[in-house]
């Protein structure tokens, strides 16, 4: 499935046929999508899908094996110097000068870097480190350290920030803080390609996003997209005295029982849905059974990400 | 990941010196905190230096024991403080994910080596300003006949061993690995360089490979620096002028020049940025 990218100007991430190997293995696979700026777009996906290659050219680390990637018109890789100045990222795992305070730590690079907007207190107050000024960084307990990480991308209030797994280990209202203060810079609008596990972080984040497997893009487009086209679902708990394969087939789909729990995989038309579930429930009265835990929903994000993972 | 050339962040020159400093700053304030770097670039050389002090009678190659032992250990101590301090770093940096940090920021790749190399290059003046001055108030010497050649003897070694680091650090595992790898290399530099005894005794072809090799020329020049004589002839040593000085240093500066650019050729072939997977 494809979505069109929007007709607006110029976009902020441009990725065409990207293909990334690691000697004979070829991690990325033939990427191609495109963020807008002032968008946030969230790369899905299993371990080792490829997320973190195809972000880690986007940061000109490596040029590609194959394809092309530009970053605000240019590409990351050959003109490090014009990107850098406008870009922030957070790798998925940071590299920090154990020995330096988490107030030095700061100082250093915002000091480094070309636009200084906030003070060093007023980053640290950001992400809620103030109290851990003095501390070293060796100190820090992960999250802190991730938190950390986020201030350093995020203080010379870049253009184009990129985020690798922002989240993890944080405790939830760390979480939900992160997720405030990436919510704000993309109101201020900045471009946001981020990469999550929590599929909760990209419904709440996200503009787009893309499902990722095995080094290619298995789904994109924004989340109600990539949920309404898996369709509708109807569950109830297996009735004891009704065998499998007495169950009725509702708009000619048979269900699935898995663990005690009936389920009918519908198409994405709510129509078809409302009939199916007539259907059902005058299947039930007709045979004087209580459907427990009966429910109608369109599919969740991790319905669909489990369906790819499970190599769609 | 071989040391790769694209366009650097920084080719405005006030920004390139002002992160330069910036790092050497840092690096300043991480070596005053770890006990091992402590240890490796500051308290070490300072000891070998101290060695020559315990040196009190005797005449080596025309000059006094001390005062010989002393400028070789001056010159070896570049070798701690430069090359042996920054091959641990750079591993260890790389290991930790901080080169990566670094180079995915706004300082550039001439930043970072530079910043590190002025950190170890200034420690390194400081502790030849100690020595010089042990010399005066212990040994009976003197201030050096050419003081201008000695500072740059000292800068010239320092900078040639930054490139010579980051090449080794490429091919070591761990930090505590580095300990290892430089091993094989400061067993030969200091039996080669006359940092502690003339060569007089080896055979020609050898003396030859021995004087071409890293630490031989900032030996040489050092002492010429700080005696005034000829180090680069046979003893006994000619006496020199201020400008004979450096006309007799000038092929021994250039030999360190051509290591720079050795150095330079291997750290782009053997550098790299981020641990390697599997
Ligand atoms: N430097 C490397 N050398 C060799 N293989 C690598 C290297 N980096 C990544 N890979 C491989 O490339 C594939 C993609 O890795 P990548 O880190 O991009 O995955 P990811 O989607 O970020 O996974 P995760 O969710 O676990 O972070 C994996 O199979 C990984 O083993
Ligand atoms: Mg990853």
């Amino acid at each position: 499935m494809t979505i069109p990218d929007g007709a607006r100007g110029a976009p902020a991430i441009e990725v065409r046929d990207l293909r990334q190997s690691y000697g004979d293995f070829e991690a990325v696979r033939g990427v191609s999508f495109q963020v807008q700026p002032g968008e946030l777009f969230a790369l899905l996906g299993t371990n080792g899908a490829g997320k973190t290659t195809t972000i880690e050219v986007l940061e000109g680390f490596s040029a590609p094996t194959g394809g092309s990637v530009k970053v605000l018109g240019h590409d990351p890789f050959t003109e490090r110097a014009r990107v850098r100045a406008r870009t922030g990222l957070m790798l998925q795992e940071g590299g920090f000068f154990g020995d330096l305070t988490v107030a030095e730590t700061v100082r250093f690079w915002r000091d480094v870097s070309p636009r200084k907007p906030c003070s060093a207190t007023e980053i640290l107050e950001r992400v809620e480190l103030a109290d851990k000024a003095g501390v070293r960084v060796r100190q820090l307990s992960g999250g802190q350290k991730r938190r950390l990480d986020l201030a350093l991308a995020t203080l010379a209030r870049p253009q184009v920030l990129f985020l690798d797994e922002p989240t993890t280990g944080m405790d939830p209202e760390a979480r939900r803080n992160t997720w405030t203060l990436i919510q704000d810079l993309v109101a201020a609008g900045t471009t946001v390609l981020l990469t999550t596990h929590y599929l909760e972080e990209a419904e709440q984040l996200a503009g787009r996003l893309a499902i990722m497997h095995a080094g290619r893009i298995e789904l994109t487009g924004t989340v109600a997209e990539v949920v309404a086209a898996h369709g509708h679902s109807i569950r109830f708990q297996h009735p004891a005295q009704v065998a499998a394969r007495h169950l009725p087939a509702l708009n000619g789909v048979r269900p699935r029982v898995e663990r005690g729990t009936v389920e009918y995989r519908l198409s994405p038309d709510p129509a078809d849905t409302q009939h199916a579930l007539a259907r059902l429930l005058a299947w039930a009265s007709e045979h004087r059974l209580v459907l427990t835990r009966l429910e109608v929903r369109s599919a969740s994000l991790e319905d669909v990400f489990l369906e790819v993972a499970h190599g769609a | 990941m071989a040391l790769s050339r694209p366009q650097s962040p920084s080719l405005d020159p006030s920004l390139l010196l002002g992160n330069t400093w910036r790092v050497a700053r840092l690096d300043l304030t991480l070596l005053l905190r770890n006990r091992m770097a402590f240890f490796t670039a500051i308290a070490f050389p300072l000891l070998l230096g101290s060695v020559a002090l315990l040196l009190r009678s005797g005449y080596v190659s025309g000059v006094s024991t001390g005062l010989y032992t002393l400028t070789g250990m001056l010159a070896l101590a570049g070798f701690f403080v430069t090359f042996m301090h920054l091959t641990t770093v750079f591993t260890v940096r790389r290991e930790e994910l901080v080169l990566k940090r670094m180079r995915g920021s706004v300082l550039s790749e001439t930043a970072i080596f530079a910043g590190s190399g002025l950190a170890t290059t200034l420690v390194y003046v400081v502790q030849a300003a100690v020595l010089i001055t042990l010399s005066i108030t212990t040994l009976g010497g003197h201030l050096p006949r050419n003081l201008p050649l000695l500072f740059l003897g000292v800068v010239l070694g320092s900078v040639m061993f930054v490139p010579l680091a980051a090449a080794l650090s490429g091919v070591t595992k761990s930090g505590e690995s580095a300990q290892i790898t430089v091993l094989p290399a400061m067993l030969v530099l200091a039996a080669t360089s006359q940092a502690s005894f003339p060569l007089t005794g080896m055979p020609e072809l050898l003396q030859r490979i021995a004087a071409s090799l890293p630490l031989s020329p900032v030996v040489d020049v050092i002492r010429i620096g700080y005696f005034g004589l000829d180090f680069t002839t046979a003893a006994p040593h000619p006496e020199l002028g201020f400008t004979q000085s450096w006309a007799a240093a000038a092929p021994r500066l250039l030999l360190i020049c051509a290591w720079i650019v050795v150095g330079t050729l291997i750290a782009r072939k053997y550098f790299r940025w981020e641990p390697r997977h599997g």
